[in-house]
């Protein structure tokens, strides 16, 4: 039962980041590799404020989700004005970079070691030290992030960003200016990145660097293109598939860390049968263009 | 101490251009970032640690076969990654590229486990020595004067061969290349050999120098792809130059400013190149 919740909540983190990226992905066609960074930014506030300067839970969960919010802002505002493959590429940059600077800023960061014994979360005075009563916790943090997402896609902002999707010069001949959309865009979507992130370092209460890599955003980026670009829904299933169906590794009885590079493995191949047999997702509608 | 970090950069420059080509190259004919080309990189060192030191192979014919692997690979890559997926969207090519890409690193760490190690036998390679009060190893000054002689030896074979100047015919217009008898299939094939061989090349000195690790070709070819981006992408004195700028800012950066920033710096570059400049130092014009 307790081994099931936990797959529960990881696919739970998983759904944040799949339906967060999508916001930038699949509305604004924002691809980015830099997802796992602002996830790490959000950890790494929390950590940072709750087990080493003893800020309270919720000043330091809303401070980090807003720092990497921030961040999101100024990664966006020079490299935005990219496209496609050079935006990918710019974002992949900045998130291994990251990485290496959390591995290198040693003073602040503890290096390789990583952050332990962060503290766990708490509501009204009660510690949510049990997977149970966290549980509660992230599955309202869920239900906000889908809610912002949904009200997004039917809002004005959000069909500007389909408009930007599809035709960006087009909006800026009506008029809008589409850089902005998209900084504003990567702002939220770095913002839930970080709310994942800072329930993720109350959770398990150990964080490094490694956790943050470039191979997180490939596979969170896999789950939005698996699900289908767009999609709600789709983000939520493929942070399912592949976080929940790896699983199954561990009954045939695959050792840890080797199931971990198998899984990778499975990723890769994955993204480039997707492109083979269902370039729009399983439940996605737009094509790539 | 400044000539000392000069060389220093010319020496990761070195490396860097080796990368910038097959990127260069491969935009070139395919209009297709390769995002796997780091693991190109990766892929020619580790091939060199099996040959070299797990089966214990002669330095000579390990290099050859580790070279000639690399190769190999990037040929592999088109067929799965790019071939088949011509006629689509620029985005999906890229994508493929992204999963090639993860799948190799992990393949490659579960066979060798993620643990750096050496590729060093013989200590004398690194035993450092000193020119006009510059030290320098053997191997690192074996890694200027063979990313400068591949180029140079490049440069010649796109100009005077028939491969060369197919390879240049079909990056210029490739309907009318294949119109006039070129098989633009193969030549892509060709490009992309070249490129993992190059790749390759620079995996094996700069892994002899800094030891290998599964992840070693993430940075390593973003700072190649910044270098080709720097030189103007599809120029192959481009890609030269592009990688020496990036090796001696970075050196001189580490050196002046502060070695915690030394990855930052490369980023940096990247973004304003691709802002105020985005046709490179030598690109051409359209």
């Amino acid at each position: 039962m307790s081994y099931l919740l936990h797959i529960i909540i990881l696919v739970g983190f998983f759904s944040i980041l799949s339906v967060s990226l999508n916001i930038a992905c699949g509305y604004a066609g924002i691809l980015s590799l830099a997802h796992a960074a602002f996830y790490g930014i959000g950890a790494y506030a929390v950590g940072l404020l709750t087990a080493k300067a003893g800020v309270p839970f919720w000043p330091a969960f809303l401070l980090g989700s807003i720092i990497s919010c921030l961040f999101g802002l100024l990664v966006a505002i020079p490299t935005l004005r990219l496209k496609g493959d050079y935006l990918l590429i710019a974002t992949l940059g900045f998130g291994e970079i990251f990485r290496n600077s959390l591995i290198n800023w040693d003073a602040l960061t503890e290096g390789p070691r990583g952050i332990t014994a962060i503290p766990p979360a708490t509501l009204f005075g009660f510690r949510l030290a049990t997977d149970q009563s966290f549980f509660l916790l992230l599955f309202a943090c869920i239900v906000l992030c889908v809610g912002t997402s949904y009200l997004l896609k039917s809002s004005p902002f959000g069909q500007v960003l389909f408009a930007i999707a599809e035709d960006e010069d087009g909006v800026t001949a009506l008029g809008r200016n589409p850089v902005r959309f998209k900084v504003l865009t990567m702002g939220i979507s770095a913002f839930w990145a970080g709310v994942a992130g800072g329930l993720y370092a109350v959770y398990v209460g150990y964080i490094s660097p490694n956790i943050f890599s470039i191979n997180e955003s490939i596979l969170i980026f896999t789950m939005v293109l698996l699900g289908g670009l767009r999609s709600i829904r789709g983000s939520i299933l493929g942070a399912f598939v592949l976080i929940a169906l790896p699983e199954i590794m561990r009954f045939v009885g695959l050792p840890n860390n080797i199931a971990a590079v198998v899984r990778q493995m499975i990723y890769g191949a994955l993204l480039v049968l997707i492109m083979y047999f269902r370039p729009q997702g399983f439940l996605g509608t737009i094509r790539l263009r | 101490m400044l000539a000392q970090f000069i060389t220093n950069g010319l020496i990761s420059g070195g490396a860097y251009s080796l990368i910038a080509i097959g990127y260069t190259m491969i935009y070139g004919i395919g209009k297709l970032i390769n995002f796997a080309h780091g693991e190109l990189y990766m892929g020619g060192a580790y091939c060199f640690y099996l040959f070299y030191i797990v089966l214990g192979w002669d330095i000579y014919s390990s290099t050859l076969l580790a070279v000639i692997a690399g190769g190999v690979l990037g040929m592999g890559l088109e067929r799965v990654a790019y071939r088949p997926f011509k006629g689509s969207s620029r985005l999906v090519p890229l994508i493929t590229t992204i999963g090639a890409s993860t799948f190799l690193r992990a393949a490659v760490t579960l066979l060798f486990d993620l643990n750096t190690k050496s590729l060093l036998k013989n200590a004398s390679f690194q035993e450092p020595f000193s020119i006009l009060g510059i030290n320098i190893t053997p191997v690192q000054g074996l890694t200027i004067v063979v990313s400068l002689g591949l180029m140079s030896l490049l440069t010649v074979v796109l100009k005077k061969t028939r491969v060369g100047k197919a390879i240049r015919a079909t990056a210029e217009d490739r309907a009318s290349a294949s119109y006039v008898g070129i098989d633009t299939d193969r030549i892509t094939s060709i490009t992309f050999a070249i490129g993992g061989l190059m790749a390759a090349v620079a995996g094996i000195l700069v892994g002899y120098d800094q030891n290998i690790s599964p992840n070693m070709g993430i940075l390593a070819g973003f700072k190649g792809f910044t270098a080709a981006v720097l030189g103007g992408i599809g120029s192959i004195p481009g890609a030269a130059l592009g990688g020496i700028c990036i090796g001696l800012a970075e050196n001189l950066g580490a050196a002046y400013i502060s070695s915690a920033y030394k990855d930052s710096i490369s980023f940096a570059m990247l973004v304003l190149v691709l802002l105020y400049k985005p046709r490179g130092i030598l690109g051409e014009k359209q």
